[in-house]
């Protein structure tokens, strides 16, 4: 004669056993997973090392807090112009021509070498400044500019 | 007729068929053309102006488009482009992107892609917050009108798809917004939250709440944080490229974390097919798709939202055992080890059939294979058996006596091709929602007639062309006697008879009982109702007939399902698609618990177990001899335990207990047992009398196959890990075979499958390998795959390939009488399954509906002095329940309704009896007469305010787009374009 029941005692795993089932599921996966394992042991060694593991656990827990800190700050009017101008410049640079432009720095960087071994004290009057056109050097820099501001000008 | 059209789209032609959506052809035809509203389920619904493309010389929107010959399009044209644009200018205008902090951003978001695709780097015009706060009201899903870009989907889904109605667009306020019913919160609305509206939303207007913070890496931050954090993406991602190269990172990482699961619904029999998203043990959402087989993209409910139960605290972790006043945990070796003994002496003192079992209609079909393999070659009884006999085996009676194949004669599709489609017993909308949308839809669009026979003025009645109420137990007298006007009158199908029906004259003589005057004495259905009805089934091409419990759960249940497919018969309507018998099947697996085996009297394939060919095909399998006669059924099973004959049971998910008729004669059996195992998830009101207690998984937890009521075999796949020491049905079976010396070694179900399909004819072919994802098979199955949507196509399943027509008396034994003066109807809620032990796990669910209540009819409360919300019992010579009344006109006299959702004091079944339908011991549920008792005259009622049940319903056709034309402010783009330039 089965009576209706509903109450249910629970079966106690004793805490070792639990401890011993854990244990072994860790040491399969450890032993599937050698080389992966030891490489994150060497990972988390140089981490440790250089202090970023300390630094990345404790932004870590406190995630909620400098999420909140930084959004909220950079959420500022102050920084708008500075966030639009972060991905403008991106745009901006993907525009730009590497090549020329290379071209265009390596003679200003010429240039810039040029002036810093000149005397400081030299001056240049009016002929000197006819005179110098005659320089190729110097002629190539002006022509270089004059097109410069021709293709600046361009509609 | 013109087989096909030739349209010309950007100079190179391409062949489209008559009829065919412009939109329709393009995207066939793999033209790009940006699209938000349009959804291939749904058709074109014209509100969003992203499709315009011009059509000989003027500018359209390519969806509202029909093609015709000779037509000329062009996409490619600057004025062509700038009218796209404007229009996805004014989407973005109405929805903010914020890809990377939005839920939705789950890689399927249709602005996010199609503002991807056309490659719009700036928006012209800035996003425009609306006056209207998130609507959080309900407990399923949220809609957030500053995100909604009122595109209608959600709207035409609601009234064209589920046709239930409740959603608007109200097109003519300032700010026009989505509303629900004339405007109220969700919660209080008619919404039957089957959350088709959330399914095809093209954005994160419409999310489900499970969604909401979870499915995101960043998505789960409080409200005024998740504000910030919208306007620095939006800063930071300056232009749609960069957002979206993010977004899209983002989106891509969740991949990482959401599994994507197709599984099957495991509730009602129509066999909904859909994604589940989760993560870890989160079920985030349910997601159909448009190539769910059975549902298309359509829910109810129940399995959008009603998984909750998977995860309850109540689950079962590990077996337990009986021990006095308890059961203690045990592990399973303890458990399967003691229950293989006690079978095994059982088996040894009293022998085989000493042993019943009981299937489950919510195992799969692997697992009914393996429970009658138990059975009939383990222990060597024939005694098993599953609930479709509580339910379904006298339809199946009725088929095999006729038509010869125990399943509906077509698909879904094929009821909603149907010219008439008659509803006999059913309460469609609520028992099997997503097939009685099709039903409704059909109705409601494409002029399809419903007749609909029952007792209660559920919504389907309320729906019908003709709504018609036989005195209860009646259907068969109506059935036979229109059956014999249309013959009388001439109007039967001869040249169908002739050809494909046998025994027509001596049935024609068993008619002649049946008259009209006789009908409308028993049914109360007058004469001239009748011979309408039978002029308008003789006069319509195409004839479905639907019914349910309303016919099979009656002393006469398989007489009566015989009467219909007598009907179906004589005026021709099997045999082509659009007609034949469906009988609903109730529970996701009932259909295939029965065709696996778990019969007393079949093996898998509805092959008997008396037939000595059929038998030597499995001894010879199974290495084994096998009892050779029908065993005994659930009911025979309970009577005897009674009798002292049957002293051991094993019940696999079923709460007998509850769902069985006379439950106190059912418990009372299960006491003088001397050994009972039940398998479940929970510990149910029979489980409370076990002496084992084995946890199994539920559906999500394991890989299977179900059959849906179209015989629609369809696999599911394991989305969960197992929880606990739980363990899948067909594991423990084969556990306790094993324990008891025979190894089956079964690795996967795929081979218990392929075991029956090389043993029962009527699934040779199926495979796993045919089933994969969303592909389904319809049984019979040949052995080179090919399946049968459509049974019959070539003859019947008899020697002769002719049906049968069978000869019907009627005598019904039951009436109310002066003591017991009232007739209990009873049956289903769309929230809640059956005896609720899974739907009420979910706090949603149970927020909207708390509990069962009986329907009284107004006259019959002002004659009692009742109102709303009073306390009554009712007792039938069996035993009693009591319960809260709700007053409603849905009944009608003396007849209540119950709903059979409750397993406390207002279970219908301790009021239920032990008559049952005489061809198939089905018990006769629906035959309960009882008096009724006041006990508190009125309170408060056991409807909440926010039940569906209360809302105000809004019909109309789709979302009534011409209204937004008309206003004011509005330009179609390319117009605008034209006139600016």
């Amino acid at each position: 004669m089965a009576k209706p029941i509903s109450t249910v005692k629970k079966l106690e795993i004793p805490e070792e056993t639990k401890h011993e089932q854990h244990l072994d599921e860790v040491t399969k996966a450890v032993s599937e997973n050698k080389e992966a394992i030891l490489k994150g042991i060497e990972l988390v060694s140089s981490l440790h090392e250089s202090g970023a593991l300390d630094f990345a656990n404790a932004l870590v827990k406190r995630r909620e807090d400098a999420l909140e800190n930084i959004i909220t700050e950079i959420n500022k009017e102050q920084y708008a112009s500075l966030l639009e101008n972060m991905s403008k410049l991106v745009l901006y640079i993907g525009e730009l021509n590497v090549d020329e432009l290379y071209y265009f720095t390596e003679r200003i960087n010429d240039g810039i070498h040029e002036a810093a071994v000149a005397s400081e004290d030299s001056q240049t009057s009016y002929l000197d400044l006819l005179r110098a056109l005659k320089d190729p050097q110097i002629n190539r820099s002006i022509t270089m500019l004059l097109n410069f501001l021709r293709g600046m000008g361009k509609e | 007729m013109q087989e096909h059209v030739i349209v010309t789209i950007n100079g190179v032609e391409y062949l489209a068929s008559p009829g065919q959506n412009l939109l329709d052809l393009m995207n066939d035809s793999e033209v790009s053309v940006p699209q938000i509203c349009y959804n291939e389920s749904l058709g074109p619904i014209q509100t969003c102006d992203t499709c315009m493309v011009e059509v000989d010389g003027e500018m359209v929107r390519a969806c509202g488009t029909t093609v015709h010959t000779a037509m000329n399009v062009n996409t490619t044209k600057d004025d062509v482009y700038d009218a796209q644009k404007e229009a996805l200018d004014r989407v973005l205008e109405k929805h903010e992107l914020y890809c990377t902090v939005c839920d939705y951003n789950n890689g399927t978001c249709e602005i996010h892609n199609t503002i991807a695709d056309f490659g719009l780097e700036h928006q012209s015009r800035p996003f425009q917050s609306k006056p209207y706060e998130v609507d959080r009201s309900g407990s399923f899903y949220r809609y957030d009108p500053d995100q909604c870009i009122l595109c209608g989907r959600c709207v035409e889904v609601c009234q064209d798809v589920q046709v239930n109605e409740t959603l608007l667009i109200d097109w003519e306020r300032e700010q026009p917004r989505v509303v629900w019913d004339n405007d109220v919160p969700i919660d209080q609305s008619s919404c039957v939250s089957c959350g088709q509206c959330v399914t095809v939303c093209p954005c994160n207007a419409l999310l489900e709440t499970s969604m909401e913070g979870e499915a995101g890496f960043m998505t789960d931050t409080k409200p005024g944080l998740l504000r910030s954090m919208i306007d620095v993406t939006k800063k930071v991602e300056s232009g749609n490229g960069p957002l979206f190269a993010i977004s899209d990172t983002e989106a891509a990482m969740r991949e990482e974390r959401i599994e994507k699961t197709k599984t099957v619904c495991t509730y009602c029999g129509v066999g909904c097919s859909f994604d589940v998203w989760t993560k870890d043990r989160k079920i985030l959402k349910v997601e159909p798709q448009k190539d769910s087989p059975a549902n298309g993209i359509s829910t109810c409910v129940k399995g959008k939202f009603g998984w909750d139960y998977v995860n309850s605290e109540e689950r079962l972790t590990k077996p337990l055992i009986r021990q006095d006043d308890h059961f203690k945990e045990v592990e399973w070796d303890e458990a399967l080890t003691y229950v293989a003994n006690r079978f095994r002496t059982i088996k040894e003192e009293k022998g085989s059939d000493a042993l019943g079992f009981i299937s489950s209609s919510k195992a799969t079909n692997e697992e009914s294979y393996l429970m009658q393999k138990l059975a009939r070659q383990v222990i060597g009884t024939n005694n098993i058996d599953n609930c479709s006999r509580y339910c379904q085996t006298p339809a199946t009676k009725g088929l095999f006596r006729t038509v010869g194949h125990g399943g509906d004669s077509g698909s879904i599709d094929d009821i909603a091709e149907a010219d008439l489609v008659m509803v006999i017993g059913s309460n469609t909308a609520e028992s099997h929602p997503v097939l009685g949308s099709r039903i409704k839809r059909s109705q409601k669009l494409f002029g399809q007639k419903l007749f609909v026979f029952d007792l209660r003025k559920h919504e389907m009645a309320q729906r019908a062309d003709r709504f018609i109420q036989p005195k209860s137990g009646t259907d068969l007298v109506w059935l036979s006697a229109v059956t014999k006007y249309i013959i009388d009158q001439g109007w039967e199908n001869r040249t169908f008879i002739d050809k494909w029906v046998n025994h027509f004259d001596t049935y024609k003589e068993s008619l002649e009982k049946f008259t009209l005057e006789y009908a409308e004495k028993i049914t109360g259905i007058s004469i001239d109702t009748l011979k309408e009805i039978a002029w308008e089934i003789a006069n319509v091409d195409k004839v479905a007939i639907c019914w349910a419990m309303g016919v099979t759960q009656h002393q006469l249940g398989s007489d009566t399902s015989t009467a219909i497919s007598n009907l179906l018969l004589v005026t021709g309507n099997y045999m082509r698609n659009g007609t034949g018998a469906y009988p609903l099947r109730g529970h996701n697996n009932v259909q295939g618990c029965s065709d696996f085996g778990s019969m007393p009297n079949f093996f898998p394939g509805y092959e008997s177990v008396e037939d000595d060919v059929v038998r030597d095909r499995y001894e010879e399998a199974w290495g084994t001899s096998l009892p050779g006669e029908t065993g005994k059924d659930n009911h025979e099973m309970i009577h005897a335990i009674h009798n002292g004959e049957l002293s051991s049971l094993y019940v696999l998910g079923e709460d007998t207990g509850i769902v069985d008729a006379n439950i106190n004669y059912v418990t009372a059996a299960f006491e003088k047992l001397d050994f009972f195992v039940v398998q479940d998830l929970f510990l149910t009101k029979t489980a409370e009398y076990a002496d084992v207690i084995l946890p199994a998984v539920p559906s999500l937890e394991k890989d299977g196959t179900f059959t849906n009521t179209e015989r629609r075999i369809q696999r599911l796949y394991q989305a969960l890990d197992t929880y606990g020491d739980a363990k899948p049905d067909w594991e423990i079976i084969m556990d306790i075979a094993s324990y008891m010396g025979t190894d089956w070694q079964y690795r996967h179900p795929s081979e218990i499958m392929d075991e029956a399909a090389s043993l029962a004819p009527l699934f040779a072919g199926v495979s796993y390998d045919l089933l994969k994802g969303y592909n389904s098979l319809q049984w019979p199955v040949d052995p080179n795959g090919k399946d049968t949507p459509l049974l019959y196509k070539d003859g019947f399943p008899f020697p002769d390939k002719k049906a049968r027509l069978y000869a019907l008396d009627f005598d019904l034994p039951y009436d109310t009488n002066e003591e017991y003066d009232l007739h209990v109807n009873n049956g289903r809620l769309l929230e809640h399954f059956h005896e609720g032990n899974m739907t009420y796990k979910s706090a949603a669910i149970t927020r909207k509906t708390p509990n069962a209540f009986i329907e009284v009819s107004p006259e019959l409360a002002k004659e009692r002095g009742i109102q709303e919300g009073a306390e009554v019992k009712l007792t039938s010579h069996t035993g009693s329940v009591t319960g809260m009344v709700h007053v409603t006109d849905r009944v009608r006299g003396k007849e209540l309704y119950l709903p059979l959702n409750d397993n406390g004091k207002t279970a219908i079944n301790l009021l239920t009896d032990n008559r049952v339908d005489k061809d198939t011991n089905t018990p006769a549920y629906k035959e309960v007469a009882v008096k009724m008792e006041v006990i508190k005259k009125k309170g408060k009622s056991p409807i909440p305010p926010n039940n569906f049940r209360r809302g105000n319903r809004q019909p109309q056709i789709s979302v009534n787009v011409e209204r937004k034309w008309q206003r004011a402010d509005y330009h179609m783009p390319g117009s605008q374009v034209k006139q600016d330039g």
